[in-house]
């Protein structure tokens, strides 16, 4: 198990730089989750600390070791791939092996770590099988096996749940939390699916266009986004945001001419700013109470259960509101939207950076 | 019959018209021939003569001299070729620059056809004007000429001849064995060289442990291909020395094809083909066997 440092690192291809000077610590033992959509560099991020592109600029430490030049071997990191990146031609047994067998480690020591590991993922029936005849969900379990066999510092995943279908994602999700509350080793996940974030990570470092945008814990990013791009990338469905102007006197002028009078709420500005106020659908309500968004002209109504989306039309703005009151809404009506000031966020126009 | 079946049949009936009048008639011909007596220069005793032929053939010291020759030519040559493909394959794969070029001279041998090549390599392995003896001579790396198509001196089964015409083989060979090797590398997952990475793994490891094992499928089709056109191979024996000296160079092709040719003993001949078609009967079952056993794992 170790810490990992970034220090200022950046990764070019050419004349492109893809990472701009990035920092990061992750203490001993946490979950930490890069995600961000595609081509934000949180892969390549990844791939710099196993090793496998090299650092343009800046040092990655593990534990008190640089290893801007180890080759992956000498990292001591295991990799889980997004293609699980089995060998087609070995067992899982051979699969497993593998890595104990470049170390040199004794056969019987190799056979009683990749039993327990086995047995940790379920894999014990399946140790004979080649990869082919398995499901993608115990090959994922296997690439996971061949990551804990040999004990390494750090487990690295990169978007390993990408190929699954909706439920084994849901189950492989829960089985690689519990295995690192299990083992603890320092884990650093790259995922684009902020559910898989939310419901993993110690800390999630959100990224966008090769710079972090935010790191926290989960709930701190869903509750204090810092920027508009978390405060839409986190939280599913993502948060609405009314682009506008605010004007003196709490006022918010939609660019339809439409106005929400916001009050104390608004941040005090003395000439008009362009701003974006954003709110997530679960706190929009259409009981009375709190400030007046506008009247909303139901246009889809997504009944799922538990709640119900909907997306609605305020001022020309299309809106989701998530509502979970199960009360009667039919396509056509036409609702009030309330929400609470403190449910409201503010992001600046130009920098999009939180008010 | 469907309207789809009756066209597809109608698509491949060319193809198959061809092989049957120009491979499957004339190998079923030959075979009937290699049972009876079939002698140009006397033709009163031609009949059945059951294995007479292969019991002759087979009790010529010549002819199982070139039995073992072909075997060997095809062989060496093969496990060269294999050997310096797996090599270049892995070279030209690389992003470097002067790739193209490199890859352009790689192939060149491809675009020459075999006589020509032969043609070539006679002149250029003609013991007095060789560039390579003068070269060598000039290096000091040799006292006298080698006599690279001539001379008769024998280890084993190897001689200098043998081992020209082989490289000249290996040389020609090259090209066609690195673009199926090239093509099987490309399609090797780039991510398993990098679990390999992660995995502990160095160059000679990843070699054998993933690069190797993924190119079977390629390698298996590369060396059935090679083993019966080795056992069938004529063209740069028989251009390059004709057989000689002493028989040294010849191979059942070249036998063959003297037997019935030169000699007008096409009964003979025939047991001659009959032979290789054994010897490639039998890398051909090997090579669906193996085949085989890949799919049942």
């Amino acid at each position: 198990m170790a810490s990992i440092t970034l220090d200022n690192v950046r990764k070019s291809y050419g004349a492109l730089e893809v990472v701009h000077g990035l920092s990061l610590d992750i203490a001993e033992g946490e979950f930490t989750v890069l995600v961000g959509p595609s081509g934000c560099g949180k892969s390549t991020l990844l791939r710099m600390i196993a090793g496998l592109e090299d650092i343009t600029d800046g040092t990655v430490r593990v534990g008190d070791t640089v290893v801007n030049d180890l080759p992956p071997r000498k990292r001591d990191i295991a990799m889980v791939f997004q293609s699980y990146a089995l060998y087609p031609h070995k067992s899982v047994r051979k699969n497993m092996a593998f890595s104990l067998e470049m170390a040199g480690a004794p056969k019987t020591e190799i056979a009683e770590k990749v039993a327990r590991a086995a047995e940790i993922l379920d894999l014990t029936p399946l140790l004979d099988r080649k990869p082919a005849a398995l499901s993608g969900g115990q090959r994922q379990r296997v690439a996971m096996g061949r990551a804990i066999v040999r004990s390494p510092k750090l487990f690295l995943f990169d978007e390993p749940l990408s190929n699954l279908d909706a439920k084994l994602r849901v189950q492989m999700r829960a089985e690689i939390k519990e295995l690192h509350q299990r083992l603890r080793t320092t884990t650093v996940y790259v995922t684009h699916d902020q559910v898989e974030a939310m419901t993993m990570a110690d800390r999630i470092v959100v990224m966008n266009a090769g710079n972090i945008e935010q790191i926290g814990a989960p709930m701190e990013l869903y509750d204090d986004p810092q920027s508009r791009f978390v405060a839409e990338f986190i939280g599913s469905p993502a948060m609405n945001i009314l682009d506008g102007t605010f004007h003196p006197g709490g006022r918010f002028v939609l660019p339809d001419g439409g106005e929400i009078a916001l009050g104390g709420a608004a941040p005090a500005v003395d000439s008009p700013r362009k701003a974006g106020l954003g709110v997530r659908p679960e706190n929009l309500s259409h009981e009375p109470g709190g400030i007046v968004l506008g009247t909303a002209r139901v246009r889809v109504v997504e009944p799922m259960g538990s709640e119900t989306l909907m997306t609605v039309t305020v001022g020309g703005r299309s809106l989701l509101v998530l509502d979970r009151t199960r009360r009667p809404v039919a396509v056509g009506d036409a609702l009030p939207v309330h929400a609470a000031p403190g449910d409201l966020f503010f992001f600046d126009g130009k920098t999009d950076r939180r008010i | 019959m469907s309207e789809k079946n009756v066209f597809c049949y109608l698509m491949v009936a060319p193809a198959l018209v061809i092989t049957l009048i120009l491979g499957i008639y004339p190998m079923i011909r030959s075979m009937v021939m290699s049972f009876r007596s079939y002698d140009l220069l006397n033709q009163d005793k031609n009949g059945w003569v059951g294995l007479d032929n292969y019991r002759q053939v087979m009790a010529d010291d010549r002819f199982v001299q070139t039995i073992n020759q072909t075997v060997v030519f095809t062989f060496v040559a093969i496990f060269f070729v294999v050997v310096i493909a797996l090599f270049l394959a892995q070279v030209i794969n690389a992003e470097f620059r002067g790739r193209a070029v490199l890859r352009t001279l790689i192939f060149t041998p491809w675009f020459v056809p075999p006589v020509v090549a032969s043609a070539i390599w006679i002149w250029l392995l003609n013991a007095n004007v060789s560039p390579i003896n003068h070269f060598l001579l000039e290096a000091g790396v040799i006292e006298r000429k080698i006599r690279f198509l001539t001379d008769s001196d024998t280890w084993g089964p190897f001689s200098i001849p043998m081992m020209s015409i082989i490289a000249v083989r290996v040389w020609n060979g090259l090209p066609i064995a690195i673009v199926f090797i090239l093509a099987g590398l490309q399609s090797i997952p780039k991510s398993l060289y990098e679990a390999a990475d992660m995995d502990g793994a160095g160059t000679f490891s990843k070699f054998f442990h993933v690069t190797l094992p993924l190119l079977r499928p390629v390698l298996l089709v590369l060396l059935a291909l090679f083993f019966m056109n080795g056992f069938g191979h004529f063209e740069m024996n028989y251009v390059m020395t004709g057989g000689g000296p002493r028989n040294l160079t010849n191979v059942l092709a070249v036998w063959t094809y003297q037997e019935g040719f030169q000699f007008l003993r096409f009964d003979r001949a025939a047991a001659a083909g009959g032979i290789v078609l054994m010897m490639t009967s039998v890398v051909a079952v090997l090579y669906i066997w193996l085949q085989a056993k890949d799919v049942r794992k």
